[in-house]
């Protein structure tokens, strides 16, 4: 008799999805859908002088367009955050647009509960402890990457204590995403290959978290198929809008996924990668990927067995080296020392990988810095 | 002796069980970070008609102080975790892991949850503690 139940598990995923090229020119009936009548639009510099989807969204929103904060930087922090919201409160907008990649839209949504609350983000700083609803949130993602769009999680830098913070709350969900690939058409390969291979790694740790189920596994593994089909098609022809397309919703998907199932060690690498040698996020997560899938199947050795059937591949085994294959397809540096970090440094990085919350959720547990410290020296110099 | 939970008698057992363990001693020893306040939110169904406020004074190992508080004095701790009582039951009993808690949104935090992952084990080592009073149930006694 088969007895293996399936484990209890929650799915939330609040947030309206619109998906189609061009679709950044309708955003002012998102806004009627929501109530909204003055949207304060959240970039950066560079997206907001990037070309035509812009413009296109901007000639949309015609009258609606309370104001726009083009300040956002790399590291988006509380003083960004209360600056933006005090712009959109003189501005009397009653809803946020945010156009950019994670750090935009994780400042949009600090401006969104520093609109809605009062006072300094600082205040609201927490987990789930937000009363109700926020200023509304419309999200125009414009890499095929970090899929906040669709999470409830802010990464927002405190320029104080010298670290990032996460808001973490279900009341910060955006009300919509507009998935359209126009705005990514401009994408460097080398930024479409590092953010892709962000979103690759969410899907592949929602399919190993010890939080995974039913619904994040059908999301990651969907990402996982059109990622492999569509991701080198985007890098090597940054034009093509139908592969921008495929990928941005992959990468959306992704997100669902492992904002309900959580992320690895893989993410916790990479986090403490980011901190100790400013390796970029997409780029740390595409080195130690299919290392960290080897370290766990150490462990538990059917943990791929899923991503391997809907890839075409034989063996769990087979999945890590796919990943590989794909980064080196991507002309992405494959080991650490190639990226340009020190040796030395390793040390560091383990700390800060264990301190990092996503590495809770790893199925191959893991606690103690020098447990590891051999799967660190292998992302390191290759295997 | 057994203690109704909540109340401030076993909020009292519960510091004890604490500052007993040798566990906590040594998996919270680096905590620094101040006061930690625990809210039982109100379930008139089983006669809770207000919300319950714990006060656990916690530094390097130790519980310097566990009692009873006002919302107002719980409102001052650095991190405040506010749950309906059927969740805390489940993390005194075990079978929902904090941090785990928090995330689902079933635990609610004020303050820095980094603050909290960094030092994940002494949390786990402080339900483990929870687990060890010897509980009466509000809505079991
Ligand atoms: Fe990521």
């Amino acid at each position: 008799m088969e007895t293996e139940a399936q484990p209890p598990f929650s799915f939330r995923m609040p947030v309206k999805i619109v998906s189609g090229a061009g679709s950044g020119g309708d955003v002012s009936a998102e806004m009627s859908e929501l109530g909204c009548r003055r949207a304060f639009l959240v970039t950066d510099s560079h997206i907001a002088a990037s070309g035509p989807a812009f413009d296109k969204l901007i000639k949309g929103l015609g009258p609606r367009l309370a104001g726009v904060f083009n300040e956002v930087t790399q590291d988006s922090g509380f003083e960004i955050i209360d600056k933006g919201a005090k712009m959109a409160a003189d501005a009397g907008a009653d809803c946020v647009v945010s156009v950019g990649g994670g750090s935009v839209i994780d400042t949009g949504k600090g401006i969104c509960v520093a609109l809605k609350n009062g006072g300094s983000i600082r205040d609201h700083m927490g987990v789930n402890i937000l009363p109700g609803p926020q200023t509304p949130h419309i999200v125009l993602p414009t890499t095929s990457g970090t899929g906040s769009e669709v999470t409830n999680v802010a990464v927002i830098y405190d320029s104080l204590e010298k670290r990032k913070k996460n808001l973490l709350d279900h009341n910060i969900y955006p009300n919509t995403a507009v998935l359209d690939p126009e705005f990514l058409l401009g994408l460097p390969p080398p930024v479409t290959a590092s953010t892709g291979m962000d979103a690759v790694t969410h899907a592949i740790e929602a399919l190993h978290s010890m939080m995974k189920n039913p619904v994040s596994d059908a999301l990651a593994l969907q990402t996982i198929g059109l990622m492999g089909r569509w991701l080198p098609v985007a890098w090597a022809e940054p034009a093509n809008i139908a592969a921008r397309g495929h990928t941005l919703v992959a990468s959306n998907l992704a997100g669902a996924a492992f904002s309900n199932a959580m992320v690895g060690l893989c993410h916790a690498i990479a986090h403490g990668l980011g901190g100790v040698a400013r390796v970029p996020h997409g780029l740390a997560n595409s080195i130690a990927l299919p290392h960290v899938m080897r370290f766990n199947l150490e462990a538990e050795p059917k943990l791929y067995d899923q991503a391997a059937k809907a890839l075409g591949l034989g063996a769990g085994d087979e999945v890590a080296d796919w990943v590989e294959g794909m980064a080196r397809r991507l002309d992405l540096p494959t080991t650490l020392k190639d990226a340009g970090v020190a040796e030395d440094s390793l040390g560091e990085v383990a700390e800060a990988a264990m301190t990092d919350g996503a590495a809770l959720y790893n199925p191959r547990p893991v606690f103690e810095p020098d447990e590891i410290m051999p799967l660190l020296r292998l992302i390191w110099a290759g295997s | 002796m057994s203690q109704k939970f909540p109340s401030d008698g076993w909020t009292q057992s519960f510091g004890r069980v604490i500052n007993a363990s040798a566990d906590y001693k040594q998996r919270g020893k680096n905590w620094r970070a101040g006061a930690v306040s625990f809210i039982v939110t109100a379930a008139p169904e089983i006669g809770m008609t207000q919300d319950f406020g714990m006060f656990l004074d916690l530094h390097e190992g130790e519980c310097r102080s566990a009692r009873s508080c006002t919302l107002a004095e719980a409102e001052k701790a650095p991190f405040m975790i506010r749950a309906e009582y059927g969740w805390w039951k489940s993390v005194i009993r075990g079978s929902l892991e904090p941090v785990r808690g928090l995330i689902t949104g079933k635990l609610k935090l004020k303050g820095d949850l980094t603050v909290i992952v960094r030092h994940i084990g002494a949390a786990k080592s402080l339900a483990e503690c929870a687990a060890q009073v010897d509980t009466i149930f509000q809505d079991e006694a």
